[in-house]
Parts: structure tokens; C-alpha cells; sequence
């Protein structure tokens, strides 16, 4: 009887908890995942920004025992958003990514060349890049020990060019959490065998850009995937170590991503070409539009966007992004111009042509803006034009026109008709700036007109009487493979963005990290690989904007293209 | 045979002497770090105009050349590496160096780095008033760079290298020191130049940089 009492209550025990208890587990699971959670952005604050887990900042300790708290000590100044580290001024800052901290560290050649390369410090960091070193892989106790006090998880000092923490036990948990995820999965767009990338279009972009894109990728495309499959296929051939890489090769697959009708539906339009094939990053690409939503959609998934050919990029662009811009378009051009009349004292009154729509009002809001920062003796109007009707603006203008007056002109893509208006209906006093579109055409039609000396143009690009030798190279290179070579500008930017490219996954290897391809691009953008289109293209870790000056030309008929500098490269 | 022998071991030990000698040259006193190279050279500081952090202009040769000690390094605010490490050890070196020694920081990434955005990454340091941290044209500095040979491979700012130049008195040789080093190293090698300055400049270079000032370029 008892023991019939005592299997009931078993029973009525197991009925109650049975069902209750995966609930108690998933209740502790998901408190405990969120614990995890709470702690991995700690951690990610604390890499980030260098704020601790108690809130505080951390103290870095510098090369000589001082304690500092400046951006440039937090983990991400040298290690990287990607965690893969960076080699600069002769130092070599190794990956910390969880498949490398946590791993044992055994002599891998691919990866040693990637230090030895930049490695020229001093004998102690060349026999320690030199050596087939190896390492256990870290734990919290060797993770906690290194930041404190510089001592490897091999029990040897690492250089000081690291400085050491002042970490408490829960930053260095906290740490750890955020490591043991940093770059841990691939990003989407390569598979075993291909990467892929996507040139962005839309149908206003006009043909001839759209040829020029699409037909310099296409042909580089073809040759990337010929020298893969040359490397491939002689397993045993290694000339330059070749053979030590050829596992990391992938095929590259182009995709076009071609934009139609209205700019509001693009977001849902590359949305759905991303979900339907996600890509590694997109390349160059024209919409003959803004390319504000485009950059939001990268940033939005984290995409690398590399050199579009646009002159709207948003208008604060040094701003942290995963687009990189060649030049500043007509934001920069509008600041340009606003340091280049405000240089001069003079009260001013200037009047801006602007044509309707984003190329008219944003650089004539950013001028406006700029001026006012200058002096407030500058008294700027600004008049919005409708296509083709230059004539009737230019003509009400011209009639109170002084001689210390000028006549802004931002006409957009109707730039032919603009200058065709001026040069029929000049305001007979001042002077005339006028935006990098119209420069065709104003020194097809003005060169030579008593209105040339009055007429000023902003020019972004290199000076046409300056050659690059490197654009000899791309051009004889497109033209041997049946490639017509017109409009050079632009193939020549799409043919520098493809070739830093190509170079920025040479250096990234088997890590496939988006941000890791951004950050490489950042240091090989100031190589030689320019083709000359701009003066010079830089970047820096961090910094979106390749090209951040204009000149002012004049029209000169003797000049190689029909202009000469008036002053210095400006920037802004 | 014995002949060339005994040879060979006088060359192995005339080696091993020009080795201890050449270390001990290169040495200092107190502070010293031996991954860090010291050499002696003559430089013609350009006449460029260069911008404060105030965004006021600044002659450069007039800075760097004037009567009072002068410590001159390159960096970039936004450099991954050493600069940051370059600059806290200045403003730690500070102190040891007093007043009278004038500070010039030359940034190399001209075009990105405005004068708000020097001011911004030097407030993060305790900067005195001795201290200069300058900006200008691309075309100025990459003068300046080639003149204290310290142009980074294919103009590639991301191929600098850490130096620190130091020049105790006019009309003296430049200590050169390439290598990350501390502050206390820093104010060890500035005193030591006071104390034991380097080799007087070559007449030539003193005739060249009078012909500067006056015509106001480098040649």
C-alpha cells in the first residue's frame, strides 16, 4: 500500500514537473544566452571605444609607463573593426580574430608572408616575424596576462608598440566573449569556388557610361579568371610562391544589378537582387542619380561599395561607411568654390543659377552655407532653373549686375544648354563660375569670346596638360583586348577600382571579412595604381574620400585642353 | 698557409673592434633603448608655409631653425601603428625637455587633416605651448619629407617610418633617430645633444639656407 502510494506520488511528481521543466531550461537558457549577450557587447564597447565593464575608461599604459586614454590606444585603432590587424610604419599588428587568438599557433608560410613583407623594424621584430614560432592558443588567465603585462601566451614579451592595460578581471571575460566572435563567420558572397561581385546601373544611366562600365569589367573579369585557372592548373609550378596561395583562389562571378524607374523603389529593387545572389562587394557602378540610397544599402548589409562613378555622393561623406568615393562630387566641388571666393574679402554679391532637382539645390545649399562661414558681408540669392530655360534666368540677372558680382552656375546634366545661354545673353559685368560639367562645353563655345576672361570653372580632376604614365598602361591594356577607350575618365576609374580590387583580395586571402577588404583597400588606395584621373587618391584607415580637391581653371586656347589653373590645388 | 691564417684572424679581429665601436658610438646615456638607430646628418629645412592648429600660417624653416633646441617628427592622426605611441611619448617627454625646447609635429596626411582635426586628435594629448602640430599643402610637406629624407616608399603614407630629429643649436647636424622610442629616451638624446652637440653643419649647407631665406625657396 505505501509503496502504491509512494508510485502515485512519483507519478503525480513526473505529470507536474515533466512538462514544467523545459520551460525552466529554456526560461535558464535564454537568461543565460542573454547574459552572453550583455557580456559579448561589453566586450565590443570595450574594443571599440575603450570604455570598461564598470563604465570607465580604461587606461592604456604607453612605451613609457604613462597612462593614456586617447582614441588611438583603444583595441580598434590598430587591430581593426575586422580584428585582422594592420603592417604600417614598419609595424606588424598580428590578427586577433577567434579562429587565430584561440588556435595554437603553428608555422603556416602563406600567413608568415604577409608580415615578412612589411616586416623592416628592427632585428628583434624581424627574427620574431623570421622564426617558425609557435604559441598555445590563448585562454582567459594568458588573454588577461598579455594585456597586463605584455607576455604572450608563449610566455615571451611582445613589442611595445602594443601598450599595456589596466583591465580587471570582468573587461578581460567580457574581452574574451567579444574575441571569441570577431570575424568568427564568413560574410556572405564567396562560396568554394567563386566570388561574387555586382556592378550597380540603373536605365538613366546614359549608354556610353554604361558600356564603359560594364565592358572594362567584363574584360577584367575574363583575365582574373584566366590567370586563376593558370595558377590551378600547374599545382607544382611557383614561381613567386604562387602555388603557397592558389588555395585561397576563387573565380569571380560579375553580376549586374541594373535599377529601373523610380529612385524610391531602388532599396526594395537591391534588396532583392542581394537576396537573391548576396555578393562580396559591389563595384563602381553609375545611376546617373544620388547615390544616397545606395550607400545606405550597403551600409545596411555591411557591403563594400568601391568607387561609383557619381558626382552626388552624400553630402558628409567622411563619415564612417562601406562606401569609398573617388572624389567628392559636387558637394566638395560647392566648398571648393566657397574657399575660393571667400578668400578674398571683398563685399559680394552672388547670385547661384541652380537647375531643378538634387544637382542644382544640394551644392547650392552647401555654397550658401559656406559662404555665410566666410564673411557675412557676402550676400548669396539663390534662383532654381527649369530645363532649358537658362536664357530668361541669365538675362534677369544680367541686368543689375556689377563689376564684384558673380553669377554661379550649378547646371546639372543641362550644362550644353546653360553655357549655350550665357554665351548668347553674358551679363555684361562680374564674374562667372561655373560647375566641372560645363567645362566642354564652355571651352567649345566661350574660348576666345571677350566673356573668357571673365569666366572661372571648378575642375576636381587632374589638369589636362598632366599625364599619369600608369593611364598609358590601362589604356594600351583595354585597347589590346578590343576595348574602345572612350570615355577614358571613367574607364579609368572603374579600371582602378577593379585593380585595387584584385590587389585587396591578393592581401586578404582566406579570410573572408568585408571589413577586412575595406580596411586593406584603405592602404593600398595611395599605391601606384592610379591611373591619373585625379591629382591624387588617398585614403587612410577610415577615411571614405580618395580625391578631396578642385582646382579653378580658367580658359586659356593655348592650354592642352583648353584651360590653365588659375592658383593652386584647393581643398577645402 | 700560416701566413694567411694569422691574417685572417687580425681581419675577424679588426671586424669585431669596428662592431664594439660602432655600438658604442651609437649609444647614449641613461634611458637608452639599443633597437633604436642614432646617426648624425646636415638638412636644408624648405621655406614652405605651413598651418597651425589655430589655423593661423606658420615658416617652417624658421621654426625648425631658429636658436633654440628643436624635436621634429612626422605623423598622421589617423595612422594604425606608431603615431599614436610617437605622440603620447612626446607629450610625456614634455616635462624633461622644458621650455625651451620647441616641439614640431609635421602631419603627412595634409589633405584629410584640417586644422579642427589636428585640434581634435591634440586634444587627446597634454600639448604645451612649445609645442607645434602642423598641416599644409601636400606639395610643402612632401618637400619637407624629402628634405629630412623621409619620404615613405612610393609616397605611401602608410609606409612611414618612425623618426624623431633633433637639433640642439644653429648651425649644428641633425640627430636622426629612427625607431619607436620612450620619452625618457627622448629627453636623454636632447640633453646629450645639448651637452655633446653633433658636428657643426657644412659651410655649403649654412650658404644654402642663408640663399633660401633670402630668395624664400629650396634649392
Amino acid at each position: 500500500m505505501v509503496a502504491a502510494a509512494k508510485r502515485l506520488a512519483a507519478l503525480l511528481i513526473l505529470f507536474f514537473i515533466i512538462p514544467v521543466s523545459p520551460v525552466i531550461a529554456a526560461e535558464s537558457k535564454t537568461s543565460s544566452d542573454d547574459s552572453l549577450q550583455s557580456l559579448i557587447d561589453l566586450g565590443k564597447r570595450l574594443y571599440k571605444t575603450g570604455v570598461g565593464t564598470s563604465g570607465k575608461p580604461v587606461a592604456a599604459i604607453d612605451i613609457s609607463g604613462q597612462r593614456v586614454f586617447a582614441p588611438q590606444f583603444h583595441c580598434v585603432a590598430c587591430h581593426r573593426a575586422s580584428g585582422y590587424g594592420s603592417k604600417e610604419g614598419g609595424v606588424y599588428i598580428p590578427p586577433i580574430v577567434a579562429k587565430i587568438l584561440y588556435q595554437p599557433m603553428k608555422p603556416d608560410r602563406a600567413r608568415a608572408f604577409n608580415g615578412m613583407y612589411f616586416q623592416d623594424q628592427n632585428a628583434e621584430m624581424s627574427a620574431r616575424i623570421n622564426s617558425a614560432r609557435t604559441r598555445p592558443g590563448y585562454d582567459l588567465t594568458s588573454l588577461a596576462r598579455v594585456l597586463r603585462t605584455g607576455v604572450d601566451a608563449a610566455s615571451e614579451p611582445i613589442p611595445h608598440a602594443m601598450p599595456r592595460f589596466e583591465v580587471s578581471d570582468r573587461d578581460v571575460e567580457a574581452l574574451d566573449a567579444w574575441l571569441r566572435t570577431l570575424s568568427a563567420i564568413p560574410d556572405p558572397g564567396v562560396d568554394a569556388t567563386t566570388m561574387h561581385f555586382a556592378v550597380i546601373i540603373s536605365d538613366k544611366t546614359p549608354a556610353l557610361t554604361q558600356k564603359a562600365v560594364l565592358e572594362t569589367s567584363r574584360v577584367f573579369f575574363e583575365r582574373m579568371n584566366k590567370n586563376i585557372a593558370g595558377d590551378r592548373s600547374r599545382p607544382n609550378f611557383s614561381p613567386l610562391f604562387r602555388s603557397e596561395f592558389a588555395s585561397f583562389w576563387r573565380d569571380w562571378s560579375l553580376h549586374i544589378w541594373t535599377l529601373h524607374g523610380d529612385e524610391t523603389t531602388w532599396p526594395q529593387q537591391l534588396s532583392d537582387y542581394y537576396a537573391a545572389a548576396p555578393v562580396f562587394a559591389v563595384i563602381g557602378g553609375a545611376v546617373a542619380a544620388p547615390w544616397q540610397p545606395i550607400s545606405d544599402f550597403c551600409d545596411e548589409q555591411k557591403l563594400p561599395c568601391l568607387f561609383p562613378l557619381t558626382d552626388m555622393p552624400p553630402a558628409e561623406t567622411f563619415a564612417a561607411g562601406y562606401t569609398l568615393y573617388s572624389y567628392g562630387g559636387l558637394p566638395l566641388e560647392a566648398r571648393a568654390m566657397a574657399q575660393f571666393l571667400g578668400a578674398d574679402p571683398g563685399r559680394r554679391k552672388i547670385v547661384q543659377l541652380a537647375i531643378d532637382g538634387p544637382r542644382g539645390s544640394t551644392p547650392a545649399t552647401i555654397f550658401a552655407q559656406e559662404m555665410r562661414q566666410f564673411s557675412s558681408k557676402h550676400d548669396v540669392q539663390t534662383i532654381g532653373v527649369a530645363r532649358n530655360s537658362w536664357a530668361q534666368a541669365i538675362e534677369q540677372v544680367s541686368r543689375t549686375a556689377g563689376n564684384d558680382d558673380v553669377l554661379v552656375l550649378w547646371p546639372g546634366d543641362d550644362a550644353k544648354a546653360a553655357v549655350a545661354a550665357l554665351a548668347k545673353t553674358a551679363p555684361a559685368a562680374g564674374r562667372i563660375i561655373l560647375a566641372a560639367q560645363a567645362e566642354p562645353f564652355a571651352v567649345e563655345m566661350l574660348t576666345g569670346t571677350p566673356l573668357a576672361q571673365r569666366v572661372r570653372l571648378m575642375h576636381p580632376t587632374e589638369l589636362p596638360s598632366v599625364v599619369n604614365p600608369h593611364s598609358y598602361r590601362v589604356r594600351a591594356w583595354l585597347n589590346a583586348r578590343q576595348v574602345t577607350v572612350d570615355p577614358p575618365e571613367d574607364q579609368f576609374q572603374v579600371y582602378y577600382a577593379l585593380s585595387v580590387l584584385e590587389k585587396a583580395v591578393m592581401e586578404i586571402q582566406g579570410d573572408y571579412s568585408r571589413d577586412y577588404l575595406i580596411e586593406q583597400i584603405e592602404m593600398i588606395a595611395e599605391s601606384n595604381l592610379s591611373p591619373g584621373v585625379f591629382p591624387n587618391l588617398t585614403l587612410g584607415p577610415g577615411q571614405k574620400v580618395a580625391s578631396r580637391g578642385s582646382y579653378v581653371v580658367k580658359l586659356d586656347g593655348k592650354a592642352v585642353g583648353g584651360v590653365s589653373p588659375d592658383g593652386d590645388w584647393i581643398v577645402p | 698557409m700560416k701566413l694567411r691564417q694569422f691574417d685572417r684572424t687580425k681581419s675577424a679581429q679588426f671586424i669585431r673592434l669596428a662592431i664594439i665601436s660602432c655600438i658604442a658610438m651609437t649609444s647614449v646615456s641613461a634611458g637608452s633603448q639599443s633597437n633604436i638607430s642614432r646617426t648624425f646628418a646636415d638638412y636644408i629645412p624648405p621655406s614652405v608655409t605651413l598651418v597651425k592648429t589655430t589655423k593661423k600660417p606658420v615658416s617652417f624653416a624658421h621654426l625648425v631653425d631658429g636658436s633654440r633646441p628643436v624635436v621634429l617628427e612626422f605623423f598622421y592622426t589617423s595612422c594604425t601603428t606608431i603615431c599614436g605611441m610617437q605622440t603620447s611619448t612626446l607629450a610625456g617627454a614634455q616635462k624633461g625637455l622644458g621650455k625651451g625646447v620647441t616641439i614640431v609635429s609635421v602631419s603627412i596626411d595634409p589633405e584629410y587633416e584640417t586644422p579642427t582635426r589636428l585640434r581634435e586628435y591634440s586634444s587627446n594629448f597634454p600639448v604645451g605651448a612649445n609645442w607645434h602640430i602642423l598641416t599644409g599643402k601636400r606639395s610643402d610637406i612632401t618637400r619637407i619629407l624629402t628634405a629630412f629624407d623621409a619620404r615613405p616608399f612610393g609616397d605611401n603614407k602608410m609606409l612611414h617610418r618612425p623618426y624623431v630629429f633633433i637639433r640642439p643649436a644653429a648651425g649644428r647636424q641633425w640627430v636622426r633617430l629612427e625607431g619607436l622610442a620612450n620619452s625618457k629616451h627622448i629627453v636623454a638624446e636632447v640633453r646629450s645633444a645639448i651637452a655633446h652637440p653633433p658636428p657643426k653643419s657644412s659651410t655649403m649647407v649654412g650658404l644654402r639656407k642663408s640663399i633660401n631665406r633670402m630668395i624664400g625657396s629650396g634649392w
